[in-house]
């Protein structure tokens, strides 16, 4: 019989299953071992299975998908990553210590400013983030929480290294993936499951819950928590209706909320019902016309003053943006080592800042080996692959980084690790990354087994982002 | 100088609006030059009025009035007394003590550009005759030359320019008010690498002679001059800010500091109207309160 690994052949990086010689890593043996006893046509069996499930819950996701088309479905890939837990503790660590770190910075960049003030952090990229939200300046969230809900995208380099490549602390989505994932597989495809015991991640959204619950305001007696969603035309809607449901609290939009005298309430038919924490998927620029934009219909007018006056915790905090800007990124090893007086677990990916000028002017010379990337923006929009890129793509980004050398920085060419992946033949490699969540709750941070591994669906790509063609796996976080 | 002051806004609604939230910049500042002995905001519909300190170190109220209403109407009424003295220029000071002074980092806002000061087109050529002073040159003196520059080259004209006209628009039609005056200054002195800031408030034309602005909220502009600290000039007067001037809010320039906005639900357009009291103690008064003071001080002796 021949097997669907037979012709498994990884290319250059560094491979999640086999190891340099070709042969499974400890941790999928008994995955090979199952996939060994399948037949090519059972295996195609159950794809169609698979894409049968996926076609009913699909219904869900493309109703709810974005009108112009920006953010797609993940497809599913059947072959999930497993991450041993000799890989995930320092993981699980270096995410939390991160998110500490993070945390403290936007405490100090909103509050006294010490980090700025001692030159560690230059003032300059902070008050130039698009991001740095000014009428939050001096406002003290409870508990002193900002970042509560988190995702730090993790690469793999060629040597299997774990580093991080971008955080996301603003309105990270992607969990509902985590979620659902698991379900299909289990439900489709349960033999790929023998002699493994993957932790579960279906106690995400009572984790989420609990972190809610320990950021409302201290006067708070029996905190109640509603989940904001800009509405059904959100790309991420789908999970806001998933989580909301799961965690048992209200969905709510704009409309449905209100502020008087500082409080903020949901209109109910037993009448106005306080509202302690609220869970925003709205971003912070439409969270109150009276504050950010005037002509935004997501948000509620008198939010901020609620926020302000301490009476409702805003999950995330306002302002979170300027620490996940990719010009402040290159400092978070400092901050970690400033705020914690620790070294980090994590290492990030090699950067050059383009405000600098003798960093610009090195960027500029070798375009072609280089990632740049847009400061301001995520979702792997506004980049350009050095390596692959024509001398038209080179030549506009050269201009634009000469006209606004703040808005990039670059980074080099980093060979993510590949996977097996279903593809017309059998499996082949393709790029994966990995994104943990992270819950936080004063200083109590949790990192759920719950992650999300990307992965590049096109051959040879390093793009792993839903909008670029990207998919996604049931990922595995293994006990011991 | 010692000051009552009232300022009503009144807001109207061809149709019915709700759920409106307004925030108030109105609350005369109490600081080293000037002090509030009172203030007090009243607001009809009746609306609790909340108080927060903002980050310039304004008082800021806000308000929300959520049922049915065609009309909003916004009095502040204050009591402020000033202790600058007469208009006078500081002392000569040198522009290497302004780019040396240890605060400038934490001046980054009053250093860029803003909302409503954007060098914009034009804007090179109209600054380029003022130049930019040196390390050894006096920024006092240059600082009153970029007002005088201004006041000859602008007509004070209002209806010509709206709230939200920025540097641009303002230098394109060589006229405007107290609010577009005071923007120019303040992206001259920026441009020029002195931190420089909005000031909305008051002018009462006991300063003498012809006093434009006084009949309205008026705006100024103050720069960071080193160890003179925050220095106001009015452009639209062409001359330093005396004890005639109350200060109520400062600023990045007008956005952070209008004196009443806010948000509502309903009905796309509204009227507003403003009118402003300035009234100072009477010559005679105010000499009655001198010799009250002197008094006071004799006998504490």
């Amino acid at each position: 019989m021949r097997s669907i690994l037979d012709r498994y052949a990884p290319a250059s990086a560094f491979d999640e299953f086999a190891d340099a010689d070709g042969r499974p890593r400890a941790h999928y043996e008994a995955l090979a071992a199952t996939l060994e006893g399948i037949s090519s046509a059972d295996f195609r069996h159950r794809v169609t299975t698979v894409n049968t499930v996926l076609l009913q819950l699909g219904v869900t996701f493309t109703v709810y998908s974005d009108t112009r088309g920006t953010e797609r479905i993940l497809p599913f890939d059947l072959i999930p990553r497993i991450i041993p837990a000799s890989d995930w503790d320092p993981i699980a660590r270096g995410v939390a210590q991160r998110v500490l770190a993070l945390n403290a910075f936007l405490n100090d960049v909103y509050g006294e400013g010490r980090i700025m003030r001692e030159g560690i952090v230059p003032r300059e990229l902070v008050y130039s983030s698009v991001h740095f939200e000014r009428e939050a300046i001096g406002i003290r969230p409870p508990h002193g929480t900002f970042i509560h809900v988190s995702g730090i995208d993790l690469v793999r380099d060629h040597e299997g290294t774990f580093l991080v490549l971008e955080d996301n602390v603003r309105t990270p989505s992607g969990i509902s993936y985590v979620l659902e994932n698991r379900d299909v597989l289990k439900r489709s495809f349960p033999r790929l499951f023998e002699g493994y015991e993957p932790r579960p991640v279906d106690d995400y959204p009572r984790r989420l819950r609990d972190a809610l619950l320990a950021s409302a305001p201290v006067q708070a007696a029996d905190p109640v928590i509603a989940l904001l969603t800009p509405g059904i035309h959100n790309s991420a809607y789908f999970e806001h209706t998933l989580l909301a449901r799961r965690m048992g609290v209200e969905l709510v939009e704009g409309n449905d909320l209100f502020v008087r005298d500082n409080m903020v309430y949901t209109k109910t038919t037993r009448g106005p019902q306080r509202i302690d924490v609220l869970y925003r998927r709205v971003d912070d620029d439409y969270i109150d016309p009276l504050y950010f934009r005037p002509d935004s219909s997501l948000g509620i007018a008198g939010l901020f003053d609620a926020y302000r006056a301490g009476n409702v915790t805003l999950a995330n905090a306002i302002g979170t943006g300027v620490a996940d800007d990719k010009a402040i990124y290159p400092y978070v090893p400092a901050m970690i080592r400033y705020y914690l007086s620790e070294e980090p677990v994590l290492d990030n990916v090699l950067t050059f800042d383009c405000s600098d000028d003798a960093e610009r002017q090195h960027v500029l010379s070798r375009l072609e080996a280089l990632v740049v990337k847009r400061t301001s923006a995520s979702g792997g929009y506004g980049m350009l692959i050095g390596p692959t890129s024509t001398h038209a793509e080179r030549a506009e980004f050269g201009d634009a980084i000469r006209a606004n050398p703040r808005d990039f920085i670059a980074q080099p060419v980093v060979m993510l690790s590949s996977h097996p992946t279903v593809v017309e033949d059998g499996l082949a490699p393709r790029h994966v990354d990995l994104r943990p969540f992270a819950l936080l709750a004063g200083n109590r941070v949790d990192v759920p087994p719950a992650a999300l591994t990307r992965v590049a669906l096109v051959e040879g790509s390093l793009v792993v982002n839903s909008s670029q063609g990207g998919g996604s796996k049931d990922t595995w976080v293994l006990a011991e | 100088m010692r000051f009552t002051i009232a300022h009503r806004t009144r807001y109207r609604y061809p149709v019915p609006v709700h759920e409106s939230h307004t925030i108030a910049h109105l609350q005369p500042r109490s600081d080293a030059s000037q002090y509030c002995t009172k203030y007090e905001l009243t607001v009809a519909p009746r609306a609790r009025v909340f108080s927060y300190g903002d980050r310039f170190g304004n008082d800021v109220q806000h308000f929300a009035v959520l049922p049915e209403h065609d009309t909003l109407e916004i009095i502040a009424r204050s009591q402020v007394v000033t202790a600058r003295g007469a208009a006078r220029a500081p002392a000569p000071t040198r522009r290497s003590l302004v780019d040396d002074d240890p605060l400038r980092d934490e001046l980054w806002d009053f250093l860029h550009e803003s909302r409503y000061v954007r060098y914009g087109e034009g804007f090179e050529a109209f600054a380029a005759p003022l130049g930019v002073p040196g390390p050894d040159d006096d920024v006092v003196e240059w600082f009153r030359a970029a007002s005088k520059a201004i006041n000859g080259e602008f007509v004070y004209e209002t209806g010509q320019t709206d709230v939200h006209a920025g540097v641009e628009e303002s230098l394109a039609l060589r006229r405007g008010v107290c609010q577009d005056f005071a923007h120019v200054l303040i992206a001259l002195c920026r441009h020029a690498g002195i931190p420089a800031r909005y000031v909305s408030g008051y002018i009462h034309s006991a300063g003498g002679g012809e006093t434009l602005g006084a009949e309205a909220s008026h705006a100024w502009a103050e720069a960071y001059l080193g160890p003179r600290g925050w220095v106001g000039i009015d452009p639209t007067n062409d001359t330093w800010i005396g004890d005639h001037f109350v200060r109520i809010a400062t600023g990045r320039d007008y956005r952070d500091v209008s004196p009443v906005r806010g948000v509502y639900v309903g009905a796309s357009s509204s009227s507003m109207s403003v009118d402003v009291f300035v009234e100072a103690l009477s010559p005679v008064q105010q000499q009655r309160e001198q010799q009250m003071l002197e008094q006071q001080e004799q006998q504490q002796q």
